[in-house]
């Protein structure tokens, strides 16, 4: 018998852990709608470049999307701000989740989270070939920016 | 079958054979320790008129831990947030394995009749609540019209 959390506490446990600031501070993340989304579908993150890099003092937002099937199905993930990873994000800022591990061995009943996923996208920034890779202008977005989407450096 | 789930069981077995009025907790799926809940509003409470959603999960350290339970239906009350949180000190520091499904639902039922503005959860709905209860409490009837189901007062008295 199934006795494993459901996904919405799973996903309350995962934002309660962000809110009281879980990681060392160079990834974060929070719902995007915190008003109006009672089934944390939508999130926003955000990733620190790591030191010795091309992302070095640069932040990059990434959009998370956790389906009604979360965990059994793995989140998307969409980079906002432009970044060159080479064959791991796609031209519209998708994050191919055969590219990165923690996607693509997503284990639901492991310890893998939002937080892992942001933590396995920022590691993979400080690894070769990515880490002297010729970035895009800081700053620069695939979306247009909306003017709601600056909260979500908060 | 462990201890614990010999607890659960009786726990459900005794909602399902004695049931709170106005209350219903039933497992989801395969789920021995996930329910889905319906609480009618207290009588005496703006939230009279509406049957609310909630969820409700044991964690493994039941009942040592408390049970994790949140409303789905939209709220306007201060001690529930936007996302259905319920600030009750009961289902925290105040948890004690002596209580039970049945408490803790009998006193979110028992919150919705006394909000209590001076600890509160969603600080807007508070301020309200503090400033201008009446015009707090209009809101609240209002939101219960909007996102509850509305109650079928006859079902209840039919069971009793």
């Amino acid at each position: 018998m199934n006795t494993k959390p459901p996904r919405n506490f799973l996903l309350l446990d995962e934002l309660e852990r962000s809110e009281k600031g879980a990681s060392d501070g160079s990834c974060t993340y929070g719902l995007e709608n915190p008003e109006d989304d009672v089934f944390m579908i939508n999130w926003v993150g955000s990733i620190l470049g790591p030191p010795n890099t091309h992302f070095q003092n640069r932040i990059y937002a990434v959009k998370l999307k956790c389906g009604m099937d979360y965990p059994k199905v793995p989140p998307t993930v969409v980079f906002e701000t432009k970044i060159n990873l080479v064959n791991v994000v796609k031209a519209d800022g998708t994050v191919d989740p055969k590219m990165l591990d923690v996607l693509n061995k997503w284990d639901s009943t492991s310890s893998h989270t939002l937080l892992s996923v942001l933590m396995g996208l920022r590691n993979l920034m400080a690894k070769d070939p990515h880490r002297k890779a010729i970035q895009p202008e800081e700053g620069t977005t695939y979306v247009v920016k909306k003017t709601d989407s600056v909260q979500a450096g908060r | 079958m462990s201890m614990v789930s010999k607890r659960i069981l009786k726990e459900v077995d005794r909602l399902r054979q004695d049931p709170v009025p106005g209350i219903v907790a039933e497992p989801i799926e395969d789920n021995i320790r996930y329910f889905s809940v319906r609480m009618n509003g207290p009588n005496d409470s703006p939230y009279a008129d509406g049957c609310f959603t909630l969820e409700l999960y044991l964690p493994d350290e039941y009942p040592m831990l408390p049970p994790k339970v949140r409303f789905l239906t939209k709220m306007y009350h201060p001690n529930i947030d936007k996302l259905g949180r319920i600030c009750l000190d009961i289902l925290k520091d105040k948890w004690s394995p002596a209580l039970q499904i049945r408490t803790v639902l009998l006193s979110i039922q028992a919150l919705l009749s006394a909000p209590n503005p001076d600890d509160p959860l969603a600080n807007d709905v508070a301020e309200q609540w503090k400033t201008d209860e009446r015009k707090a409490i209009e809101t609240a009837v209002k939101w219960t019209a909007l996102y509850a189901e509305r109650v079928v007062r006859n079902d209840v008295a039919k069971r009793e």
